[in-house]
């Protein structure tokens, strides 16, 4: 077996590749508690983010910078693709919908490949946070515990931005029932384009943090969008407190799955996702089935 | 069906199996690719099209008909081609029984969603189970020749024989998928998608009916992926993957789903189309991707409905007519 330290190392590295899924999860599940779309492009979103971040890099020298960039350019992206692409389809029902955004999402896979090559990209560490720290007994890289913090951050501004604003208040209603909402007069239309481009650019956050410790590279869209389907699908179709705790537990899968049974790792996942699909369809926290 | 019609149907049926007379063998290999891909893609829309089902992961079925040939060659001594292409169907019947029992109970984006769960599955199975399915490097499939008593052989190795093969296979599949859409139970399917909640009320079974639709599906997409198999010589995970799981996606969608053979009209134009653009461009993905969104956007009937008695093509050339009045 593996000393004690192993295992704490490896529940830290689940804890924050779970938070680095939830911050891309959150605004996938945003949107679908609204929209009633499953926006496979998000994947697509949060793969730009990371390369944006390797060409601010690579352009400016400033990581940092990144954090400002790839958001808002990815937010617009998404803008457009909500105000004139989804809502055009939206007459022809949903499965045109789910089509449009898995053609998109293969679009943006090629783009990138056509404009940044099939290689995955290194983007460096920023200074001030290269190296380690001392951590029950082993070090733990510092990097990590930044992606934990930003994540939580976000995570936890967020959970306020929801619960104790007027416009939070608004998104939440407009996620129980949007008929009635738009009624009240409220721009639900508005609130969606809202939540559609806060959603792509926190998509677009997660891909530049993640670039350092990921590396930029042409698969990670494909490889986090068959994670974002499990926490979904566990947490339940569009909760927000089902969608933490299913990305923390996929994150803790993962970081021991591979400690423990390196070869099926893979399997796992979608395992407990056809669990959780046939014994309780609507997810841990979902309350349509 | 009229005298004229039925002579046009003897007439093309004639013309398709003088095909290897015609072309040559480089454009012979992308005619058997499209009789299979297009039987795909109308089992596929059996469950899109008809069922109103959406599935991501149906090259499950299709990967699973194509090892179960694969395996049944290599471990059945002397088996014959068609029983293994038989095993497989049977094969893709039991898996799509199996998986479709899980997954017709659910609808619209949870079913797409689980469906591509069990593919991925299997495809990780595929993937980690070497001493059976050889990994990554895939199980290559030694193929038997087929003696016509008193005919003589259809030597596999020889695009010919096999493109008579395939016709063959996939003509049957697409008369039964066809007899089958014509049945009461066929109809029924059509009201599901509408309307399920009313099916229900009228009395049918809405689960069972679409586990058979499933379950049809499942061994069509299984043959279609025994003949891929053998015809390829190989098969590996990757026929089990998304990649194939969206071409099918693709295909249906490019020739429109509300029509029967749409979907074989769409894997015929794509097949063909992806070929071209991939000898005129490295950047062919990216813009098969941007037909496709297009399609969805503009025309998401597919070339079937752009063409088609309604369509607006037709509607251009057509002499106007004097509007009624009430």
């Amino acid at each position: 077996m593996f000393p004690l330290s192993v295992y704490a190392t490896q529940a830290m590295h689940g804890i924050v590749s779970g938070m680095l899924l939830f911050l891309v999860a959150s605004g996938l599940t945003l949107v679908f508690g609204m929209m009633g779309i499953l926006n496979i492009a998000h994947a697509g979103f949060y793969m730009l983010g990371a390369y944006l971040a390797y060409s601010t890099v690579h352009a400016t020298g400033h990581f940092w910078l990144s954090l400002l960039v790839a958001p808002i350019a990815v937010g617009a992206i998404g803008a457009l693709v909500e105000r004139f692409l989804l809502r055009r389809t939206h007459a022809f029902g949903h499965a045109y919908e789910l089509l449009l955004t898995f053609g998109l999402f293969f679009m943006i896979g090629e783009a990138v490949r056509w404009i940044w090559g099939s290689n995955p990209l290194q983007v460096a560490v920023p200074a001030g946070l290269v190296g380690s720290i001392p951590f029950l007994g082993s070090q733990y890289p510092l990097y990590r515990l930044f992606i934990l913090c930003v994540s939580a951050l976000i995570c936890l501004g967020m959970a306020a931005a929801l619960l104790k604003t007027r416009v939070g208040i608004v998104i939440r209603s407009a996620v129980s029932d949007g008929e009635m909402v738009s009624a009240l007069g409220v721009n639900t239309p508005l609130v969606s384009l809202g939540v559609f481009t806060v959603g792509s650019a926190l998509a677009a956050v997660a891909g530049v943090i993640a670039a350092p410790f990921l590396q930029a590279d042409p698969s990670m869209g494909a490889v986090i969008l068959t994670d974002l389907f499990v926490v979904i699908v566990i947490g339940g179709f569009g909760s927000l407190l089902g969608a933490l705790l299913a990305s923390l537990m996929i994150g803790e899968l993962q970081s021991f799955g591979i400690l423990w049974f390196p070869e099926f790792a893979l399997v796992f996942q979608f395992l407990l996702m056809a669990i959780v699909l046939i014994v309780r369809p609507q997810g841990l926290f979902g309350e349509k089935g | 069906m009229s005298l004229r019609s039925r002579a046009l149907a003897v007439a093309a049926l004639l013309a398709l199996y003088a095909l290897p007379g015609a072309i040559d063998v480089v454009r012979l290999r992308m005619a058997i690719e499209i009789l299979y891909f297009g039987l795909f893609a109308v089992s596929f829309n059996l469950l899109f099209g008809y069922a109103g089902l959406l599935s991501f992961g149906h090259a499950a079925t299709f990967g699973v008909g194509g090892y179960t040939v694969g395996l049944a060659l290599k471990h059945i001594a002397g088996l014959p081609l068609l029983g293994a292409l038989g095993i497989g169907a049977l094969a893709g019947a039991l898996g799509g029984l199996l998986i479709g029992f899980f997954c017709v109970r659910l609808r619209g984006t949870y079913f797409a969603l689980l469906t591509l769960a069990f593919s991925q599955f299997l495809y990780a199975v595929a993937l980690k189970w070497r001493t059976v399915t050889r990994g990554d490097d895939g199980l290559t499939v030694s193929v038997p020749d087929i003696s016509l008593p008193g005919l003589g052989v259809l030597r596999m190795g020889q695009p010919a024989h096999f493109y008579w093969l395939a016709l063959t296979v996939v003509l049957i599949c697409l008369w039964a998928a066809w007899r089958f859409t014509r049945t009461p139970l066929g109809n029924a399917v059509l009201l599901m998608r509408e309307n399920d909640e009313r099916a229900a009320f009228l009395g049918y079974s809405v689960m069972s009916t679409k586990l058979i639709v499933f379950t049809v599906a499942a061994t069509l997409a299984a043959v279609a992926g025994g003949l891929f198999a053998s015809f390829q010589r190989l098969i590996s995970p990757t026929s089990l993957d998304l990649p194939i799981g969206t071409e099918v996606v693709f295909m249906a969608v490019l020739g429109g789903t509300s029509s029967f053979l749409g979907p074989f009209i769409g894997a015929t134009v794509y097949l063909l189309l992806q070929d071209w653009l991939s000898r005129t461009t490295d950047r062919w993905p990216f813009l098969l991707g941007l037909l496709f969104v297009l399609i969805v956007l503009y025309a998401h009937t597919g070339l079937t409905g752009l063409l088609g008695r309604d369509g607006p093509i037709r509607r251009l050339w057509a002499r106007p007519q004097p509007e009624e009045t009430a």
